[in-house]
């Protein structure tokens, strides 16, 4: 069992920190072939792409709540679930509004559908679990997840984004990020 | 002439309600404005009683103001919103966020 929800959290990772969908490189032969051919620089996502990974990671983990919500019975572990629900719904409104304001579609990539794909097959795990396992599983999820986003955060997206508002976005985001960790590593000493 | 003395009379009288009201009453009440981001409170605020407090929230999540004796606790701050509270006792109360357990922040009221 915690081979899948390792495998659904490493399609997430490997999807956030690749950070975009796929950068196609051309390379030119030359006759001069000496030297070895320099790397293009992989590009980052663009601001529609980065708009559908904010919306999409923040769903993924309103749904691992609301569905934690209805399963655990650990007081700690309802009160984090919660706050996931509040917080991440919170932060797609500010998300969708800006994007909406600047005319930003958000523009589905790998990254995203690596994300969706991820946070589906942690709900089919966390269904099939029950009391502590379940609640085990979801916040040892939750303590992975959120480091892997807050990865993508400083490494890929705010560093990609091209729109100075979008970029702010990121940056003011972080810190609820960054406090999820915290309560998250938390819980999880609580429900060892 | 009596008309001139009684405006001097009045002049005089506003004058000296206006001498009491700055120097002998007690200071006025202030407001104060704390700015929560980056999911902290500002540190620790002095403030007296009289004195309006407002926390603003500039996250992009919801917090509350909720102190630790029960005496002031807002309703969910959402982004952007804020919350005004009154202070009235003199003591230090301590408060936090109910969202998120590692925000902490005191208010001095003196």
């Amino acid at each position: 069992m915690k081979a899948i929800i390792v495998s659904s959290l490493f399609i997430a990772s490997a999807a956030l920190a690749a950070g975009t969908a796929k950068t196609t490189t051309t390379t030119t032969t030359t006759k001069t072939a000496a030297a070895p051919a320099a790397k293009a620089p992989a590009a980052g996502p663009n601001d529609a792409q980065i708009a559908s990974i904010v919306v999409t990671a923040n769903t993924v983990d309103v749904e691992a709540g609301k569905l934690a919500e209805t399963k655990t019975t650990n007081p700690e572990v309802k009160k984090f679930a919660e706050q996931m629900v509040t917080d991440h719904n919170s932060v797609n409104k500010q998300a969708v509004d800006l994007v909406t304001k600047l005319k930003v579609t958000p523009q589905d990539n790998d990254t995203s559908k690596a994300l969706k794909i991820g946070g589906d097959a942690n709900l089919a795990t966390l269904k099939g679990l029950t009391g502590k396992a379940f609640d085990k599983a979801y916040v040892d999820h939750e303590v992975a997840y959120h480091q892997s986003v807050l990865d993508a955060v400083d490494h890929t997206l705010i560093p990609s984004a091209q729109n100075p508002e979008l970029k702010a976005l990121l940056v003011k985001v972080r810190p609820a990020f960054v406090a999820h960790l915290e309560h998250a590593k938390h819980v999880q000493s609580m429900v060892k | 002439m009596a008309h001139r003395i009684a405006s001097k009379f009045k002049a005089v009288a506003f004058g000296g309600l206006l001498a009491a009201g700055l120097f002998s009453s007690p200071a006025l009440a202030k407001d104060h404005v704390l700015v929560i981001s980056n999911i902290q409170f500002p540190k620790d605020e002095v403030v007296k009683t009289g004195d309006k407090v407002t926390w603003k929230n500039d996250d992009l999540v919801p917090h509350t103001v909720t102190a630790d004796d029960g005496s002031f606790k807002s309703n969910s701050i959402e982004a952007g919103q804020s919350w005004t509270y009154k202070v009235t006792q003199k003591k230090t109360v301590a408060y936090k966020c109910d969202f998120h357990p590692n925000m902490h922040a005191k208010l001095i009221i003196k």
